[in-house]
């Protein structure tokens, strides 16, 4: 169908990032946060490389759907918080919708014949 | 650990920006909240702090994705240029254009078409009129000759008092004057006819034109008219008559009873101005002399525009005129761009009508083209909704099928130079025989970058509808297959691409039956005689003996009485002017006693042999002809004016018996009214030729002149006898020029037929592609919608009135069409008016006729697929999803 490499990274991609703009939806949270609350959230199911998190971060931030602060943890730490824009409000929405046609267009696909 | 990495860092002047160091602080923070969650779940502190670097990954990753998406690199999605995705927008067109094998043939094909007959014609165009001429810096070459609008078609030749006022103009740096010749050349079997010119001695170096053999004209080697007595050749005269000899120079050549030595031979190709073969030098016999014979050349000089050449020239034209009234009344002097001279109004019109109706036939096969891709587009919908769930931009997908649409343009137009060459090569059989050596019509490089462009063009235009439509189904709520939404956009697309075809082709249709019908009218023009049993030829008296002018007049009576004297002639004559051809000469009269020579205007003088009326069989509206004693006469004084003429001098009537004036003292007794005869060409309707004068030979007496003959039977088979008697009575004069009226008649509308013929050809392709644009959308449109053609045969409706259905809806599309393409063929063919012959641009006719024929055909073209849709069986239609 189209490039399977660039299209797989592309997936994995809009998917992740769509993952993290869910979880900033309620309250700003620093990387480990978002980790941590994706990893629990998902029931354990979604391992992702810790480490990835941050180029998504970076990507939104530049792009504006998310904005960054220096704040203090709960451990009283310094730690860069994020929160979601407007901009990422919209994008989360578009990401999921599409995500939903997405999943119903592979599930009709793998519906017993 | 980290620590020392960072200092490490920072010592080895890596990354020292506060980025990079908030970066790295995020990073040690991460690794430091996983060690201790780890810790708190039991682990050692050594197993922790593993444990959390390797489920973090690597930190070199997150360092340089900090540096390069927060430090100022944009945020490329896949970290790729964008050269790397157009590269992968054109391996993935290329490998969908493969898959639909038959989609892409019938696109390349009209694709190939399109911009095939488009560069085919650029390089007509540019040859003509835009191609650097073989000179030396052609740009500053002027033309400069004659006018004077109460003459002929108003150009005539200038005097050499007027060459030497354009000497003296300061902006240019070198004036040359030339004059045709017409030579009898013996020293082969059979005396040939060369067409040359006299030149004077610099003209080939004002062109910067050098000879590949010997030299050109010295200064003071100009020589009287006859008493040349040097020659330069042409490349191919040398080859022809020569064949080619390397000891050429020195050689002498017979001239019109004269002999003269070539002094060189001219580069291959050069036939300057046109198609001449010869030069001689030329020089004025007489500097103050009167007679107009010449026309010159200049070039200005660096920087100088026309004006500053035409200004001076204006003055001496208003001096001249008020100095020498006699020779110089109603000219001026004209200087214009060598090419213009040599290609009129006229012609640039027809080019460029041909560019337009060219336009038209690409703009035809693009909506095609179009079509075919939308209809594509149908089912890759699915595909494209799938790429955009997973992260490509709309933008992205619509460049993906613009890339398709130029992958496509090019391969067509790659195909297309091979239409090209074989319409150029058709195009040059259909071209007038006597184009001049510089034009030079062929597909090279500049029709190449023209192909290339227009065929990138043609991509973009032909792919932004599939691609606009391609970013709406992106966002397609539906994925059923028979979604209806934006099936419905897409149909409207579709539609009025349709009605465009159709308009289209309507327009080009028209176009192409007025062109026809024009050219059908010259073919059956009435020239005032019967022409269809008639043989012409022409005669140009040379050598000194014919300078007495009782043996030219000798020469002239004895050809006429013994061609007529054949089997197989039913009369001949001698005549200075043949009908529908040429004009006569011009000459100004007037009505003597009532007016007198200020008053008088330009008619066209025609002198012939007794014979002349009787050889055309027209019969004299009133009066006689002349007698045979008038004929014999060297100063005969009667004359037979034609109609037109008549009514000019006379408005009173009763030309019979009155006297005009010729020039300012020749007075001739009219003896008889002729009806008005065609002079010059059909279609080059000129006033002055119009005004018809006709003298008895001896009166006239020109050296040129054209027998007419006029057989029993098939006039091609008298040209042998005739060349014979030709012959016999003098071995040296050489006839040429040698077509039956019809041959002429067809030669002299040969760019009427070629115009003719190629909106044939146009039209032809639009009906063809319009056709097949209406019967796969009708198809499509048909194929899409089975499923409710089934439910509505299932719930009754007959399978008639599914058929009337389809093909009112493909009616009503073309009408449309047609309604449009009416109007727009009322534009197009206003254009056209002066070229078109005896017909009206708005002929209804022709509108009417092709109006319903388009009809009909969409409605033929909509047949198949109706009746396919009515065949529907209702099951399967509704299990078919």
């Amino acid at each position: 169908m189209t490039e399977p490499t660039s299209e797989r990274g592309d997936l994995l991609r809009g998917a992740l990032e769509m993952l993290i703009l869910r979880t900033l939806e309620a309250e700003p949270l620093h990387g480990y946060a978002v980790t941590e609350n994706i990893r629990t959230t998902s029931g354990e199911v979604l391992e992702i490389e810790e480490g990835s998190m941050y180029p998504a971060l970076y990507r939104m931030q530049k792009r504006g759907w998310i904005e960054a602060e220096w704040g203090r943890s709960d451990n009283n730490r310094r730690a860069k918080f994020y929160r979601l824009t407007d901009e990422g409000r919209r994008q989360l929405e578009q990401a999921g919708a599409r995500w939903a046609r997405f999943s119903e267009a592979v599930g009709r696909v793998m519906e017993p014949a | 650990m980290s620590r020392l990495r960072m200092l490490f860092s920072r010592l080895s002047g890596r990354g020292t920006s506060a980025i990079d160091r908030e970066v790295e602080e995020e990073i040690q923070f991460h690794l430091a909240m996983r060690e201790q969650a780890n810790r708190r779940a039991g682990m050692s502190p050594e197993a922790a702090a593993r444990s959390a670097r390797r489920s973090f990954g690597d930190p070199e990753r997150v360092r340089r994705a900090g540096r390069q998406i927060l430090a100022g690199a944009p945020p490329a999605r896949d970290g790729a240029s964008l050269l790397d995705t157009i590269l992968q927008d054109v391996r993935y067109g290329i490998r969908v254009l493969a898959k639909n094998r038959t989609m892409t043939l019938a696109a390349g094909l009209s694709l190939a078409l399109g911009i095939g007959i488009n560069t085919a014609n650029f390089s007509l165009v540019y040859g003509i009129l835009h191609r650097q001429l073989p000179f030396a810096d052609p740009d500053r070459l002027l033309y400069v000759d004659g006018w004077n609008p109460t003459r002929g078609d108003g150009d005539g030749p200038i005097t050499w008092a007027d060459l030497d006022a354009a000497r003296r103009v300061d902006a240019l740096e070198g004036v040359a004057a030339m004059t045709g010749r017409n030579f009898t050349v013996t020293g082969g079997d059979l005396p040939e006819r060369v067409a040359g010119a006299a030149i004077t001695p610099g003209m080939f170096e004002l062109l910067g034109v050098e000879p590949q053999r010997g030299r050109l004209f010295r200064a003071g080697e100009g020589a009287e008219a006859g008493f040349e007595t040097v020659a330069l050749i042409s490349d191919g005269l040398w080859r022809r008559m020569f064949g080619g000899d390397e000891e050429i120079l020195g050689q002498t050549l017979r001239l019109n009873g004269r002999e003269l030595t070539i002094i060189g031979v001219m580069p291959v190709g050069f036939r300057f101005p046109e198609r001449e073969d010869l030069w001689l030098p030329l020089a004025s016999d007489d500097p103050t002399s009167t007679s107009r014979s010449i026309r010159a050349i200049a070039r200005m000089r660096p920087g100088a525009e026309v004006a500053a050449v035409q200004h001076p020239l204006d003055e001496w034209s208003a001096l001249a005129e008020r100095e020498s009234p006699e020779t110089h009344r109603d000219w001026t002097l004209r200087a214009m761009p060598f090419r213009d001279a040599f290609i009129d109004a006229g012609a640039q019109q027809m080019l460029y009508l041909m560019l337009a109706a060219v336009g038209l036939v690409l703009l035809l096969a693009c909506a095609n083209v179009a079509n075919l891709l939308l209809a594509q587009a149908a089912h890759r919908r699915r595909e494209l909704v799938v790429r955009s769930a997973l992260g490509a931009s709309r933008w992205r997908l619509a460049r993906q099928m613009l890339t398709e649409a130029v992958i496509l343009a090019l391969g067509g137009g790659l195909a297309g130079l091979a239409v090209a060459h074989v319409w150029v090569r058709l195009l040059g059989a259909g071209a007038p025989p006597d184009m001049a050596f510089w034009i030079r019509v062929v597909v090279d490089r500049a029709a190449l970058l023209y192909a290339l462009g227009i065929s990138v063009l043609t991509g973009l235009l032909f792919g932004v509808l599939p691609a606009l439509q391609a970013a709406r189904d992106s966002m397609s709520e539906e994925l059923r297959q028979s979604g209806r939404g934006a099936t419905h956009l897409r149909g409207t697309m579709r539609s009025s691409l349709v009605v465009a075809e159709v308009a289209l082709s309507v327009v080009l249709l028209i176009s192409a039956a007025l062109m026809v019908k024009s050219f059908l009218q010259l073919q059956i023009a009435d020239p005032g005689f019967d022409d269809r049993q008639m043989l012409s030829m022409r005669v140009n008296l040379a050598g000194d003996r014919y300078d007495d002018l009782a043996v030219r007049a000798q020469y002239f009576d004895a050809a006429a009485e013994q061609i007529a004297a054949l089997p197989g002639v039913v009369a001949a004559t001698a005549t200075g002017a043949i009908p529908a051809d040429d004009g006569g000469g011009a000459a100004r009269v007037f009505p003597t006693g009532t007016g007198n020579v200020d008053e008088s205007f330009f008619a066209n003088v025609i002198p012939s042999t007794p014979d002349f009326f009787a050889t055309l069989d027209v019969e004299l509206l009133d009066g006689r002809r002349f007698t045979r004693a008038e004929s014999d006469e060297r100063m005969g004084d009667v004359a037979i004016v034609g109609q037109t003429l008549a009514r000019r001098l006379w408005p009173d009537g009763d030309a019979v018996g009155r006297s005009l004036t010729l020039g300012s003292t020749r007075e001739y007794r009219v003896v008889g009214i002729a009806p008005d005869l065609q002079y010059e060409e059909f279609g080059e309707d000129m006033e002055g030729a119009r005004l018809q004068l006709h003298l008895p030979y001896a009166v006239g007496s020109w050296r040129a002149m054209a027998f007419l003959i006029r057989g029993s039977g098939d006039p091609g088979a008298l040209v042998n006898p005739v060349r014979d008697v030709l012959q016999r009575i003098d071995a040296t004069q050489a006839p040429y020029d040698i077509l039956t009226m019809p041959e002429r008649r067809a030669a002299t509308t040969s760019e009427h037929q070629l115009l003719g013929a190629s909106f044939a050809a146009f039209g032809l392709m639009a009906v063809v592609l319009a056709v097949c644009g209406v019967y796969g959308v009708i198809a499509h449109s048909v194929a899409q919608r089975t499923q409710e053609i089934g439910v509505r045969i299932a719930l009754g409706a007959r399978p008639r009135d599914v058929l009337r259905q389809v093909v009112l809806g493909a009616m009503r599309l073309a009408t449309v069409g047609v309604l449009f393409g009416l109007a727009g063929a009322v534009l197009f063919t206003r254009g056209m008016g002066g070229i078109l012959y005896g017909i009206n641009p708005t002929e209804p006719l022709i509108f009417g006729s092709v109006g319903v024929g388009l009809l009909a055909a969409a409605t033929a073209a909509a047949l198949l697929p109706a009746r396919r849709a009515a065949g529907v069986d209702p099951t399967e239609a509704l299990r078919a999803d």
